[in-house]
């Protein structure tokens, strides 16, 4: 079982901000799946190497070679208020040279 | 005339080669049935203009001979494929307008050999679920209904939409994606047959992901035939997708024999008398069971002593890499932003992550976080990464013994959207151990599983038999689910 505080430190670590609302319904549901998850901590996995993937695949790599490239304009289509190709943020600071 | 959009992919392969009738014709008869039950909220952006257009490119192709393997077929995908300059959301609001300027390898195959697409479907949002309740764009309603009772159900999910555009007719194939049992339990929910390959046969390069070690395409069609063609044209070593296998691709169609006279099919001990399960589809697979013997199989029991814990596995596992894959989505690239008033560079991501993420999401990040924290990583994380393992052992074990192994698809029959939408959900269908109890360990193992039509409950809704196969020994799953589709 968890806190309201300890949820609020997840949601805080996770870029969530929730209403009061949303906060208690969370938290009972957190809760409950908790419990449903506790049963692992009872298995015996000593000598057990973890999986990584489903089935130790051996994963492969890319040839160090440029194969693409030149496409700001795909890259930017989706960005919420671009400028001359960059990304931007809200202004957040104040004052200066507004 | 027949209603062309009830034929298979096969049979309208055959009809167009015969000049039959047009791809144009079909795709018409395709739009009509959209238009028609735009009620059942199926599509989240239809694409019936550029299906048209691409109907007309197919029949001037097949006037030439020219034809790609599904040359003019209508065809629809899940929301989460990313499409080049039609807009993929994976039904959340954060993607809301994300208009992908690539295309996903499965998509791009299924273009190549000339499916018309006639949009995009409707599913949960980002794939986590098991209703298509949960999508911004709204519940996707199930076109069966119980003969005893009035009230709107659901399709099953994640695959949701893909699921009742192919049972309706909206198109003839579909793709969906299957991280815990996301196309084989809508396909179950909609008397079609669902499939999903072994984790590496398909790639899964521009598909939004939920949690990258479960997820593989795979697709929903009306017969097993269908599905051997249609997987065959996804699958194949992708140098995009790093988990994508470099492994030929037999040529299932054509080697498919419902032949299986000898063979051992495996159940499961674990699963033998389980608590809850529809005593309905009980009583179907215990007939799936005697066709089999009938057929001159050799029922074996083997056991799965680790099986207990695939639900724990799925929250505790599925639940991190779905968290890590959702903290891309900050407001500052491609997603959409708050316009809310704000005070710091992280108000602009907490805010518009609030804003774009639905409740159950957020449910699922916390727990990913929560099972990832520095107090809790080797109680839960890394114990569940090791209890895979064991379970990937048993299973290994299981295949020693048998060729397949058989148990129902779902535990319960299709349920009331309504209920599902409110969280009113009884015990029995909403207990996350039971509902993921068949489906789940096949993607913990990156094992084939398919699910075929068993026939109808008696009160005319549909049941599904599910068949699990060794890793890339998808021809026997195939065969299998043709033995048991011909009864």
């Amino acid at each position: 079982m968890i806190t309201k505080e300890k949820l609020l430190k997840l949601a805080n670590s996770a870029a969530l901000e929730l209403s009061e609302e949303e906060t208690d319904i969370l938290l009972k549901k957190v809760n409950a799946e908790i419990e449903s998850v506790v049963c692992v901590t009872q298995a015996d996995v000593e000598d057990v190497e973890r999986l990584q993937n489903p089935y130790d695949m051996t994963l492969s790599l890319d040839d160090d070679e440029i194969n693409d490239g030149n496409m700001v304009d795909d890259v930017m289509k989706n960005a919420p208020n671009p400028l001359y190709n960059f990304f931007t943020v809200p202004k957040i600071l104040k004052g200066g040279d507004e | 005339m027949t209603d062309l959009s009830k034929l298979t992919v096969l049979e309208a392969n055959k009809g167009l080669k015969n000049k039959d009738f047009t791809s144009e014709e079909l795709t018409k008869a395709c739009i009509k049935n959209i238009e028609a039950n735009r009620n059942l909220n199926a599509f989240v952006t239809e694409a019936l203009d550029l299906a048209l257009e691409s109907a007309k490119k197919s029949d001037e192709k097949i006037q030439k001979g020219e034809v790609g393997k599904i040359e003019g077929i209508p065809f629809a995908l899940k929301d989460l494929f990313c499409t080049k300059g039609i807009r993929t959301t994976s039904a959340s609001r954060i993607l809301e307008n994300f208009i992908p300027p690539y295309e996903s390898t499965v998509s791009q195959k299924l273009k190549d050999q000339g499916s018309v697409l006639v949009g995009k479907t409707n599913m949960d949002e980002f794939a986590c679920g098991s209703t298509s309740t949960t999508s911004y764009f709204g519940p996707v309603i199930s076109p069966f209904k119980a003969s005893d009772n009035d009230e709107d159900l659901v399709p099953g999910g994640s695959s949701g939409g893909s699921a009742v555009a192919v049972s309706v007719g909206m198109c003839l194939g579909s793709t969906g994606t299957d991280t815990g049992g996301s196309i084989r339990q809508p396909a179950a929910f909609t008397n079609l047959v669902g499939v999903k390959p072994t984790y590496g046969r398909v790639s899964r390069y521009g598909i939004i992901p939920l949690a990258s070690s479960f997820d593989q395409a795979g697709i929903l069609s009306k017969t097993v035939r269908d599905s051997a063609l249609l997987t065959e044209i996804i699958s194949g070593y992708d140098k995009k997708d790093s988990t994508s296998m470099n492994k030929q691709v037999p040529n299932w169609l054509e080697n498919l024999s419902s032949d299986i006279k000898g063979k051992k099919v495996g159940i499961v001990k674990e699963f033998i008398n389980v608590k809850g399960v529809h005593p309905e589809i009980v009583e179907a697979f215990s007939k799936t069971v005697q066709l089999l013997k009938d057929k001159g199989c050799e029922v074996v029991e083997v056991s799965l002593p680790n099986v207990k814990y695939s639900a724990a596995l799925y929250m505790i596992i599925a639940y991190n890499e779905l968290a890590s894959n959702l903290a891309r989505y900050d407001g500052v690239r491609y997603t959409r932003r708050t316009n809310k008033e704000l005070s710091s560079l992280y108000d602009l991501y907490a805010k518009t992550r609030s804003e774009g993420f639905g409740e159950n999401i957020k449910k699922r990040i916390l727990l990913g976080y929560y099972s990832s924290s520095s107090e809790n990583y080797e109680k839960y994380l890394l114990r569940s990464l090791k209890i895979r393992r064991l379970l990937v052992n048993d299973m290994q074990n299981a295949f020693k013994q048998v060729d397949i192994l058989l148990t129902p698809t779902t535990p319960n029959l299709p349920f009331s959207v309504e209920k599902a939408v409110k969280g009113e959900l009884e015990d029995a269908i909403s207990s996350n151990y039971l509902n993921d109890l068949f489906a789940i360990p096949v993607n913990l193992c990156g094992l084939p599983g398919i699910s075929v039509p068993a026939g109808l409950s008696k009160n005319g809704l549909p049941m599904g038999m599910h068949l699990i196969a060794n890793r890339f020994d998808e021809q026997t799953m195939f065969d299998f689910a043709l033995a048991v589709e011909e009864n």
